[in-house]
């Protein structure tokens, strides 16, 4: 059978076939997109025909589960695939969107230059933005080729750039963008490490550049005063930075957007959170975040809360185990804040029990009672802390990344 | 503070705690003991309680009683209380306050808990910092479960509704400014105070810690806000505190027709705010808001399309349909003092370079190159603000205009914007006001050359440009300055949309009457000529279907610029070939030359 009759077939029988495609379920699509449903339009066909265009939402989320359980992290392209060396390269990002994509941007050059590159950020409101002779690498695409000015590039300009990708799969960002990732020729940098394995079950060449808390970037991990217009609001106490883990003064920090599956989980959870000492930065937002907003807590801040954190709590934000690598990593490992989590897909370098540890939501309140409270538990996060001090220590961005 | 006479039930000890925990309580007899309950768990031990029974109907008096002399050992001080008459929610806790001199006092409803630190961590907030209240996150349980409070004290996010329980622990001295709680008829007491807190500039503390526990259920006391009432709740807080974001059902709806109203409300907040703000009845809602849908074509809206029609039928079987209010007319366009045009460009020049705006309309783009042309040659000190039929004649336009012209550049998709003058008062609105001078101009969607292209060419060349500016300038009085055309005398179209817009600048214009004024809507403008247009809040949406208004628009705009005591000024030029006015030609070498031209109501 030629491809063509492949995709005929499915077209003819997609109900009573098995559902072969990686990512995407008709059953699903209908599930998502009633309308389509109810109007008994191929899904597959509507997706294509209609539905990328709209950016609709066409991933499966339990053919994703499937696909990121089932994904080696270390099975990626290497950076230099997607960035040949030795190419000038412009580190692009919309000053239009999310404040924080500037600094994933500045970081993504510097890392760069780290590993050899000559790298530049520039922003849309720079006038080389469309001089000759560079390489564009797009950060976060979903904001620079739709609120940016990415959509005035000719479909060429597009097609050649490479793209940083910063969300996760299931969210409409993601599917608003991935038209671009599919049509770049030299591929996609993500953030996330399971992330960039699966574009290449898609066939999309995708690297892994890790958010490391590098010197001269948002992302270095340092002491620093804490903000006072954010402590005017939300009352935190004299910061200590204690030498030893047993003697932060937070039992558990909490940094998220509440949504309702946090919201829900959280609660669950309150009963044993409630006895000790926590720190629950957990706003919900119904706007997207600027910086100066007075609801928003910095990199910084986040940074000196960590330092004075034993444990980082992690609730994903929806079924699907991310590693959600900038906060787990970034302000808990890096920071030698034991990292508690519900259970992620596996990350380089990282092992479970030894650099983070996993349980589920159920466990979750008795776990941290038996690490804060008893001399095993304390024992147990300071082995953690120093494991993960001692990674941070010895490994440098080069070790981390596939060059 | 309003309080009511009360009965001492029970008290015990003497000592005056720093906190005292104040508990109203109304027909709870299942649920306060394991209230009550909590507070023994405490890890402060030094505070006192009050329990304010409001005259409960149920046994709750005798439930709390009970629990008052077994556990009363365990604190400081114990006080129940009985209300001699029922009083509410705020004199319940008013009352409460009251009765004790502590310096922080927790309010606890009846059915809540909380959880062991929680007067600890609030007090330790409260003691180092100079916030007038602190609160913490809760867990909602019950019904449903979540959590509350997560966001900080800040007037903005409080403007759209309240997040922050009665749960909270507040200094006396800042319950005593404003006076306690105010008594609420239809409740939100708790809102009520935090916003008039934010209003006497006082802040509330956020302790970032889960501390208690809020029972959802449909008979708690700060949830007795019900389909019913909750209109009246909101329109009670808009009237208090009219800076809240709120939005209650537009009062031109019938009764019946709320319930409809929430369901349409919820699909849009911007729907719900432009008419909160403007619309005052039924049919300038029904026509922005089938505007609003035609403009903005997505699937989200869909159901709002259908929502509207239940709430149209709910409207008419009222029979509520309303007409647009009367309009007082009056007598307008005099002979004009003068029938000459001035002969461009005038023999004098500016003294100093003003900022203006220049508002576009594009129709289409296959003129960009030219009229890029044209801008580039406008004198320094023009900022641009575009208007395009579609998204993708924006893009073009971008991508030519971003080549620079010297200014500032802005374009926006508005297809139903038919001209500069609409752009101007619509969706640039706000920058207008900010320039002195502005241009209005358009594309033409017709023929090559002609009429709209003569007017753009002659309004924007440089020399001709520079001397209109160098008059208006000069002679403070110019309002408007357009290009002379013959066609003096048009009939206003006599229909609703020209009175909806005459009313809603509130211009005193008989529409039957013919205007004198250029044909043609391109001209320059004073912006304080544009005020009565700029204070009408117009949308673009305002002018879908209206094809042609924008064009009356400018022609009101000359009416609006003699009631405001400006005069206009009609100008010919080498360039206008066709010659489109057979008016006198006045030579202007001087400023007091204008003066001959200009045109204005003879008295």
């Amino acid at each position: 059978m030629t491809d063509r009759d492949v995709v005929s077939h499915y077209l003819d029988n997609f109900l009573n076939c098995p559902e072969t495609s990686l990512v995407f379920s008709g059953k699903d699509y209908y599930e998502n997109n009633k309308d389509v449903a109810k109007a008994a339009m191929n899904p597959l066909e509507h997706y294509l025909r209609y539905g990328m265009k709209q950016e609709r939402r066409f991933l499966s989320e339990t053919k994703c589960i499937e696909l990121f359980e089932h994904v080696d992290p270390l099975d990626t392209a290497s950076i230099a695939d997607i960035v040949p060396q030795g190419q000038k390269v412009r580190v692009l990002y919309t000053t239009a969107g999310n404040f924080f994509f500037q600094d994933i941007a500045e970081y993504v050059a510097e890392s760069l230059r780290t590993l050899g590159w000559t790298a530049q950020v520039m922003s849309d409101r720079d006038a080389r933005e469309g001089e000759k002779g560079w390489f564009d690498l797009v950060v976060a695409p979903h904001e620079y080729m739709l609120i940016g000015p990415g959509y005035l590039w000719s479909e060429e300009r597009q097609r050649e750039a490479a793209y940083f990708n910063t969300e996760q799969w299931q969210t409409p960002w993601f599917a608003s963008c991935l038209k671009h990732l599919y049509g770049s020729i030299p591929g996609v940098i993500d953030l996330n490490p399971t992330s960039a394995a699966a574009f290449a079950k898609l066939g999309i060449r995708a690297a892994f550049l890790p958010l490391v808390p590098l010197a001269n970037t948002a992302f270095q991990q340092r002491r620093a005063t804490f903000s006072k217009a954010f402590a005017r609001r939300k009352y935190v106490e004299l910061l200590q930075y204690p030498g030893d883990i047993a003697d932060r003064q937070y039992d558990v920090l909490f940094v998220a957007n509440l949504n309702p599956r946090r919201q829900e989980l959280v609660a669950r959870i309150a009963g044993g959170l409630a006895p000790l000492k926590s720190f629950i930065h957990a706003p919900i937002m119904d706007k997207p975040v600027k910086a100066g907003d007075g609801d928003m807590l910095s990199g910084r801040d986040f940074t000196q809360l960590a330092l004075n954190s034993k444990i980082l709590l992690n609730i994903h934000r929806d079924e699907i185990g991310y590693f959600e690598w900038h906060r787990l990593f970034l302000y808990g490992i890096s920071n030698g804040t034991v990292v508690l989590t519900e259970p992620c897909y596996r990350a380089p370098l990282l092992e479970p029990g030894v650099h983070y540890l996993e349980a589920s939501i159920a466990d979750i309140p008795d776990l941290i009672t038996t690490l804060v409270s008893t001399p095993a538990g304390i024992e147990r996060l300071r082995s953690i802390s120093r494991a993960c001090l001692k990674l941070c220590a010895e490994t440098t961005l080069s070790d981390m990344v596939k060059l | 503070m309003i309080v009511r006479e009360f009965d001492d039930v029970f008290s015990s000890g003497t000592s005056i705690p720093k906190i005292t925990i104040v508990i109203p309580l109304y027909n709870y007899e299942k649920l306060i003991c394991e209230t009550l309950d909590t507070l023994l768990h405490q890890t402060q031990k030094d505070f006192g309680i009050v329990i304010v029974n409001d005259k409960s109907t149920d046994n709750s008096l005798e439930v709390a009683h009970q629990w008052c002399r077994e556990n009363a050992g365990a604190f400081g001080r114990v006080r129940l209380i009985s209300n001699k008459e029922n009083g509410g929610l705020s004199i319940a806790r008013n009352t409460g306050i009251s009765a004790t001199t502590s310096e922080y006092i927790f309010f606890l409803d009846a059915d809540n808990m909380i959880y062991p630190r929680c007067l600890d961590r609030l007090a330790e907030a409260l003691d180092a910092s100079g916030a007038a209240f602190s609160f913490s996150l809760l867990e909602v349980f019950g019904g449903r479960h979540g959590v509350v409070g997560t966001r900080i004290f800040d007037v903005d996010i409080l403007a759209d509704g309240n997040y922050i329980d009665a749960m909270a622990m507040i200094r006396r001295s800042a319950l005593e400014a404003v006076d306690g709680y105010r008594v609420m008829k239809y409740g939100w007491e708790d809102y009520d105070l935090w916003l008039r807190f934010a209003e006497s500039g006082m802040t509330g503390m956020q302790v970032p810690e889960l501390l208690g526990r809020y029972r959802s259920h449909a008979i708690s006391m700060s949830n007795t806000t019900t389909a019913s009432n909750s209109e009246a709740v909101k329109r009670q807080i808009i009237d208090l505190h009219p800076w809240v974001k709120l939005i209650a059902t537009p009062e031109f709806l019938p009764k019946g027709a709320a319930s409809q109203w929430s369901r349409i409300s919820r699909y849009s907040r911007i729907i719900s705010r432009l008419v909160r703000s403007r619309v005052h009845d039924w049919r300038e809602f029904r026509h922005m808001i089938g505007h609003f849908l035609q403009t903005y074509r997505t699937r989200r809206l869909r159901g709002l399309a259908l929502e509207l029609r239940t709430l149209e039928a709910a409207v008419l079987r009222q029979n509520k349909h309303l007409d647009i209010k009367d309009v007082r007319w009056l007598p307008q366009f005099r002979q004009a003092k003068s029938q000459a045009a001035a002969l461009l460009p005038f023999g004098f020049s500016l003294t100093k370079t003003p900022r203006y705006a220049v508002f576009f309309h594009f129709f289409q783009s296959v003129r960009l190159e030219e009229t890029f042309a044209a801008f580039s040659d406008l004198p320094p000190g023009c900022d641009l603000y575009i208007t395009t039929v579609d998204e993708q004649t924006k893009r073009q336009v971008m991508k030519v205009f971003a080549r620079g012209t010297g200014g500032s550049v802005d374009v926006k998709a508005a297809p139903f914007i038919q001209n500069g003058c609409e752009a101007a008062i619509t969706v640039f609105r706000d920058v207008t006001r900010n320039y002195e001078y502005c241009l209005m101009i358009h594309s033409d969607r017709g023929e090559e050359g002609g009429w709209y292209r003569t007017q753009r060419q002659i309004l924007t060349a440089r020399a001709n440009a520079g001397t209109i500016l160098a008059a208006m300038e000069a002679d403070s009085s110019l309002g408007m300055v357009a290009v002379a055309s013959h066609d003096h005398k048009t009939e206003l179209p006599a229909d609703d949309d020209l009175r909806w817009v005459i009313a809603r600048a509130g211009l005193r214009v008989d529409p039957t009457t013919q205007t004198d004024a250029p044909a043609g809507s391109m001209a320059w403008v004073r912006s304080a000529a544009l005020v009565p247009f700029l204070q009408a809040e117009m949308t673009a949406a305002d002018f879908s279907e209206k094809r042609g208004l924008g064009t009356t628009i400018t022609k009101l705009s000359y009416l609006a610029c003699e009631n405001f005591g400006f005069n206009w000024l009609e100008v010919v030029d080498s360039l206008d070939v066709n010659q489109n006015t057979e008016a006198p030609r006045l030579t202007i070498t001087d400023v007091s030359d204008l003066s001959k031209a200009i045109h204005c109501r003879a008295e």
